[in-house]
């Protein structure tokens, strides 16, 4: 398998790699590059766990290669530690349970950053119908949907 | 690759079986899963005259690389471009939608996918494009098959067309799946447009290519029903049956 050379940007950071075409973005982000934040759980596209943003809505890792990311902006887990909004929902998350093992959790987060930004007004069942493509095993998914649900009460509070 | 030329013309060099790559949202799944193994891979993700759509003449053309996300928020103008967006935000979940794109889900011509069922109510024709030039045909004789269709192996598809509803016209899809964002147990989609004499019904997600009547040569309900999912059995049956029937009240209304 011959190799390709890419670059892109990295939660900010410009990367230059040679990579497998068959090689999915997430074993790139997460062997080439240590960000193991982003998880891999069904490998195709089902699960979520995956998640990431590319180009600033999120995309599955996982189906995605390396290669067909030159020249886009990806933005893993690891690269929202600083983001504002980012820091309410995870405080949300931690206050309302929305998190046991964590496997899931790089994905919900991500998942809810894009839910809570482009669809202020959700109620629960658009929230629960946005989330379906993000599984959970152990919280039964209520502590995630009050976490969401919270961080758009609060911001409707303060608007 | 930046255009449609030079992808056909690696498709046409290239040494082996080779596959289009989209939005990867279902040859991704199937490399992983080693389903497909193409000797090559043609990246289009960067071809941008793929995601235009234009509408003149009463004829709405989508590139064929336009996202189902696209599709949801909006890009398709009228009241065609309600139906769509609707269609399209039930297709699996928004981190798929912003990637999957209407031409590639067409060509991989799963029978449960939703743009199948709608593309052949709406009578849509898929543009076809090689190193020769340009072919249109129509959905419905495209895909053969389940997972298969028409498009060789030097080709890529380059826009889906069809005429714009109008404001008269009524619709209904619905799907069912036990999940959001499944890939459906049945589809049921009916078009209504009575301005244009145009009352159509599709029934999908039945393991085969989708099949379509014109409910304007049938009398009855049953007989229209009866004729698209007599091959099916038992619940699976009885499910498409009650999908079916509220799609036609539901676009009577």
């Amino acid at each position: 398998m011959s190799n390709h050379n890419i670059s892109l940007d990295v939660n900010g950071c410009e990367v230059e790699a040679s990579v497998e075409a068959r090689q999915s973005l997430a074993d790139f982000l997460r062997e080439n590059l240590g960000l193991t934040g982003t998880h891999l759980g069904c490998e195709h596209g089902i699960c979520g766990a995956c998640t990431v943003f590319i180009n600033g809505v999120p995309a599955r890792s996982c189906i995605a290669r390396a290669v067909s990311c030159e020249g886009d902006e990806i933005k893993t887990i690891e690269g929202f530690v600083d983001d504002p909004w980012m820091e309410v929902i995870r405080e949300k998350f931690s206050s309302e349970h929305a998190l046991q093992c964590g496997f899931c959790t790089p994905g919900m987060l991500v998942t809810a950053y894009d839910i809570t930004k482009r669809i202020p007004d959700a109620d629960e069942a658009r929230i629960r119908l946005e989330l379906a493509g993000n599984l959970c095993r152990c919280t039964g998914y209520k502590g995630i949907v009050n976490a969401i649900k919270g961080v758009l009460k609060d911001q409707k509070d303060v608007s | 690759m930046s255009t449609v030329e030079e992808a056909l013309a690696v498709l046409a060099e290239g040494d082996g079986y080779g596959k289009v790559l989209a939005g990867g949202q279902s040859l991704g799944p199937m490399m992983n899963l080693r389903l497909v193994r193409p000797d090559f891979v043609v990246d289009i993700g960067g071809v941008r005259s793929l995601t235009e759509v234009t509408s003149d003449s009463g004829i709405i053309r989508i590139g064929a690389s336009v996202t189902h996300s696209a599709i949801e928020d909006g890009v398709i103008p009228g009241p065609t471009g309600v139906f769509l967006s609707e269609v399209a935000h039930g297709i699996a979940y928004r981190a798929i939608r912003n990637r999957g794109t209407l031409g590639g889900s067409l060509v991989h011509a799963d029978p449960a996918a939703d743009w199948l069922s709608v593309l052949m109510v709406l009578d849509a024709s898929v543009v076809v494009a090689d190193q020769d030039g340009e072919t249109s045909i129509k959905v419905k004789d495209f895909v053969v098959g389940p997972f298969t269709t028409g498009l060789g192996d030097k080709s890529l598809v380059s826009r889906i067309e069809f005429k714009k509803l109008t404001g008269k016209a009524k619709w209904s899809y619905l799907k069912s799946s036990r999940k959001p964002g499944e890939f459906a147990d049945a589809i049921s989609v009916c078009l209504r447009d009575e301005s244009e004499g145009i009352f159509r019904i599709t029934a999908g997600a039945m393991e085969i290519t989708p099949k379509m009547v014109d409910c304007n040569l049938w009398e009855s309900n049953e007989e229209k029903i009866e004729s698209l999912i007599s091959h099916r059995k038992g619940y699976q049956k009885g499910l498409h049956y009650t999908l079916l029937q509220r799609s036609i009240h539901e676009a009577e209304n």
